[in-house]
C-alpha cells in the first residue's frame, strides 16, 4: 500500500457510504489525485477541473 | 516481507560489512554498549527515510562524521569517500528489492574532515521475472519505501526497548489515534477536505466581488471559520490534557492503592508526636511536683506516727484533766525535802499529816507541769503538722493520680505512634508521598481543564450558531443575483462532498479501529504467559487502550515491564496485520525494561513472533547471559558485533 495504491477498503468505504454517486465518484477521482500528484503539485486546478465537472454532474441529477 | 540482507560501506562503525538476515529464525545481534548495535537501526533509517533518530548523545554531542573514522584516517587529503547503505528487502518471494542511499564526502581541511561533496543519492533497484532490471530515483524511489515501511507509521517498526516499554504510558490516545489514521489513509480524506474548503474560500472571494453585501457575509464566514478552528484546537488541547492528567492519576491510583497513606499517616504521627510532647513536659512537671513534696514534707511523714502518738496522749492527758497540769511536782518535792512550805512558809514534822497530805497530792500528779507545758506548746505545732500530712496525702494522692493518668496517655500516644510507624514501615515514604503529591498536581490539570473545556465548548457552540446563521444568509444572497448561480451550485456540491467525506473518514477510523482492537486482544492472549489474569484488552471509542485483571478492574498503569512491552507488541502486530505492511519488527534492547521471571516469558514471545514475521533484536553480552537458554543458535540466528583493536571498525561474526 503505497501513496501510489489505494486500499479497496477505502475505495469500497466511500461506494457504500453514499447514494450519490457523482459524489463518491468525486471523492474517490480526488483520492487518486491526492496519492498519485507529484512534487510541485497545484492542487488548486485539478480540483477545479473536477469540480467543474462532477458539480455540473450532479446538478444535472438533481 | 523480509529484509534478506543489508551492506555497509563506510557507514558509522561499519566500514565494509555485510549482514545476511534469516527468514526463518529470530536474529539476533549481541554488542557491548557503544559497539554499534543501534547504528544498525539508524543506518535502516538512514537509508530509507535519510535520518538517523537513534544516535547517541555521545554521537550527537561530538558531532561525530557519519563516515568510518578508519575511512578517514587512511584517505588522502582531497580524495572523494562514499558512504553507503543497502537493504536488500524481499516481498512474496519475489526478486529483491535493493534500497541504497550512498553520500559522497570529500575529504578536506587539517583533520581530514570529510565535506559533502556532493548530494546524496538515493535509488531502487527492482528486477523483475524475466531479469530486467529497473531503477528509480528521486520520488519513485520514495514510493518504494512507503510500500515497504511507509515514513507515518515506521516508528511501529523500528523500537528501542525503553520506547517500547513506555508506549502505553504517554499519549496513548495520541499514537492510536495517530497511527489508525496513517494506516487507514484517512489522511488523504483530511487532505480532500481541507483542499475542498480552500477551494470554497475561493469561490465565496469570487461572489464577494460581485456583491459587497456578499463580501461582508464572507468575510464574517471567515473569521468565524477561523475561530471555529481555534476552539476546536482548544478543546481537543483540554481533551488531550484531560486524557493525560487522567491517565497518570490512574496510574498513581494503582501505585497508591498497595501502599499506607504515607502522608496522612505522617501527618497523624506529627500531631501526636506533639501530643506527646506537651504531655511529656506535664508529666515532668508533676514528677518534679511529687519529688518537692516529698522533700518538703519528709520530715512530718517520718515522724507522723509520733506526731499522732505525741498529740493523742495530749488528748489523752487533756481528757484525764492532766492538762492543763494541777500541780508542780517539784515544788512539791521541796516542800517534802525542806518540811517547809514554800508558798505559806509553815513547817511541818516527818509522818505529820502535812506530809501525808503532800506525799498525797504528789501521787496524783502523773505529770510534771514542765512536762504538761511542754505538751502544750508543742500540741500546736504538732496539729498543725498532722494537718499538713493528712493534706500532704491528698495532694500526693491527686498528684499520683495525674501522673498515672499521664503516663498511661504517654503509653498510649507512644502505642499509637508505634502502630502508625509500623505501617509505614519498609516503605518507601518519600517516594510514596511523591506520588500522592504527583497524583494531587494531575488533579489539579485535570480540574482546570475541565473548567476550560465547558468554557469552549460553549464557544463553540455559539459559533456554530453563528454560521449556520451567516450561511444561510450566504446562500439566500446568492440566490437573489442569478449570475452567481454556478458559484452557488459549486458551494453547495463542495460542502455535500465535504461532509460525505468527513463522514466517510469517521467510518473508516471507526473499522479500523474495532479490528486493531480485536487483533490486539487476540494477540496479547496468544503471546501472554499468564492468560488467566487478564480478561480483556481494548482500544475505544476514544482510541484508549484498557486492560482489565481477572477481577475486572483496569490495570494498564501497574502490569510489569514485560507485559507492557507484549501490549505494545501485540499492538503493533495488529497494525501490521491491518495496515497490510508485513516489514520486519527490529527492536534495540528489548529487555532494557523487563525483569525477574518476566524474561524468560518474552524471549519465548520473542520465538513466537518470529514465527511470522522477520524480528530482529540487539541486546548487550550481559542482558544475553541470562537468556541463553532460550535465545541461543539452535533456535536464532546470531551475529556478535566486535571492535577492532583500534575502535575504528565493527566486525560482524556469525555464531
Amino acid at each position: 500500500m503505497s501513496k501510489g495504491s489505494i486500499s479497496e477498503h477505502i475505495l469500497k468505504t466511500i461506494q457504500q457510504s453514499t447514494n450519490d454517486k457523482v459524489i463518491s465518484d468525486f471523492i474517490i477521482e480526488l483520492i487518486y489525485e491526492e496519492a498519485n500528484h507529484i512534487e510541485h503539485w497545484r492542487f488548486k486546478s485539478s480540483y477545479n477541473t473536477l469540480i467543474e465537472k462532477y458539480s455540473e454532474l450532479w446538478s444535472q441529477k438533481k | 516481507m523480509i529484509i534478506e540482507k543489508i551492506i555497509f560501506e563506510n557507514y558509522r562503525q561499519y566500514k565494509n560489512v555485510e549482514i545476511p538476515l534469516s527468514s526463518k529464525k529470530l536474529n539476533l545481534f549481541i554488542g557491548k554498549m557503544g559497539v554499534g548495535k543501534t547504528n544498525l537501526l539508524n543506518a535502516i533509517n538512514w537509508c530509507l527515510y535519510y535520518n538517523e533518530p537513534y544516535l547517541s548523545r555521545k554521537e550527537e554531542d561530538i558531532q561525530l562524521p557519519i563516515m568510518n573514522l578508519k575511512t578517514i584516517a587512511d584517505a588522502e587529503k582531497g580524495e572523494i569517500k562514499d558512504v553507503k547503505v543497502e537493504i536488500w528487502v524481499k516481498i512474496n518471494g519475489e526478486q529483491p528489492l535493493i534500497f541504497t542511499r550512498k553520500a559522497s564526502f570529500i575529504i578536506a581541511g587539517e583533520n581530514n574532515h570529510p565535506t559533502p561533496y556532493r548530494s546524496p543519492e538515493f535509488k531502487v533497484r527492482s528486477t523483475d521475472d524475466r531479469g530486467n532490471t529497473e531503477i528509480y530515483e528521486g520520488e519513485d524511489a520514495e514510493h518504494y519505501v512507503e510500500r515497504f515501511v511507509p515514513t507515518g507509521i515506521k516508528e511501529f517498526f523500528f523500537f528501542d526497548g525503553e520506547r517500547l516499554d513506555k508506549y502505553f504510558k504517554e499519549s496513548t490516545r495520541e499514537n492510536i489515534r495517530h497511527s489508525i489514521f496513517q494506516i487507514s489513509q484517512t489522511s488523504l480524506l483530511n487532505s480532500i477536505s481541507e483542499n475542498l474548503n480552500k477551494i470554497k474560500q475561493d469561490f465565496r472571494k469570487e461572489a464577494g466581488k460581485r456583491s459587497p453585501n456578499i463580501d461582508c457575509i464572507r468575510t464574517q464566514l471567515e473569521t468565524i471559520e477561523k475561530n471555529q478552528l481555534d476552539a476546536k484546537r482548544r478543546i481537543d488541547e483540554c481533551k488531550r490534557q484531560i486524557k493525560i492528567a487522567n491517565d497518570n492519576i490512574q496510574e498513581y491510583e494503582e501505585k497508591l492503592s498497595g501502599v499506607p497513606k504515607v502522608d496522612d499517616i505522617k501527618s497523624k504521627i506529627t500531631e501526636l508526636e506533639i501530643k506527646l510532647n506537651d504531655k511529656e513536659l506535664i508529666y515532668e512537671s508533676k514528677i518534679t511536683e511529687k519529688r518537692d513534696l516529698l522533700y518538703e514534707n519528709g520530715i512530718i511523714l517520718l515522724n507522723y506516727p509520733a506526731i499522732e502518738k505525741v498529740i493523742q496522749i495530749i488528748a489523752e492527758k487533756r481528757k484525764k484533766g492532766e492538762i492543763p497540769p494541777t500541780g508542780d511536782l517539784k515544788l512539791l518535792q521541796k516542800i517534802l525535802d525542806d518540811y517547809t512550805c514554800s508558798i505559806c512558809g509553815s513547817k511541818f514534822s516527818s509522818g505529820s499529816s502535812q506530809e501525808k497530805s503532800v506525799k498525797k497530792l504528789m501521787d496524783g500528779i502523773d505529770l510534771s507541769s514542765e512536762i504538761g507545758h511542754e505538751l502544750m506548746r508543742i500540741e500546736s505545732p504538732l496539729t498543725i503538722y498532722q494537718n499538713i500530712a493528712k493534706k500532704f496525702n491528698e495532694n500526693i494522692r491527686k498528684i499520683s493520680q495525674d501522673i498515672e493518668s499521664y503516663k498511661k496517655d504517654l503509653d498510649e500516644i507512644t502505642k499509637n505512634i508505634g502502630d502508625l510507624k509500623s505501617k509505614i514501615i519498609g516503605f518507601n515514604d518519600e517516594k510514596i508521598s511523591n506520588w500522592a503529591k504527583q497524583k494531587k498536581s494531575f488533579e489539579d490539570v485535570r480540574d482546570r481543564n475541565n473548567q476550560n473545556l465547558g468554557v469552549q465548548e460553549e464557544n463553540l457552540k455559539t459559533l456554530k450558531k453563528d454560521y449556520e446563521r451567516l450561511n444561510e444568509e450566504l446562500a439566500d444572497e446568492l440566490k437573489r443575483e442569478s449570475k452567481l448561480k454556478t458559484i452557488k451550485k459549486k458551494i453547495d456540491f463542495i460542502e455535500t462532498t465535504v461532509n460525505v467525506a468527513e463522514s466517510i473518514k469517521n467510518k473508516i477510523m471507526e473499522q479500523i479501529r474495532k479490528k486493531i482492537s480485536e487483533e490486539t486482544k487476540k494477540k496479547f492472549f496468544e503471546l501472554h504467559w499468564k492468560k488467566e489474569s487478564f480478561n480483556e484488552v481494548c482500544i475505544d471509542e476514544d482510541y484508549d487502550i484498557s486492560i482489565t485483571n481477572s477481577m475486572g478492574f483496569p490495570c494498564l498503569g501497574s502490569i510489569s515491564g514485560g507485559e507492557r512491552e507484549i501490549l505494545a507488541l501485540s499492538f503493533t502486530m495488529s497494525l501490521h496485520r491491518i495496515s497490510g505492511f508485513d516489514a520486519p519488527i527490529l527492536i534495540d534492547r528489548p529487555l532494557t525494561m523487563v525483569s525477574g521471571e518476566s524474561i524468560d516469558y518474552v524471549c519465548e514471545a520473542f520465538l513466537n513472533i518470529a514465527k511470522e514475521k522477520q524480528l530482529i533484536l540487539f541486546l548487550t553480552p550481559n542482558e544475553y547471559k541470562g537468556i541463553s537458554q532460550i535465545l541461543n543458535s539452535k533456535t536464532c540466528h546470531m551475529f556478535e558485533l566486535k571492535m577492532t583493536k583500534d575502535e575504528k571498525e565493527l566486525v560482524v561474526i556469525e555464531v
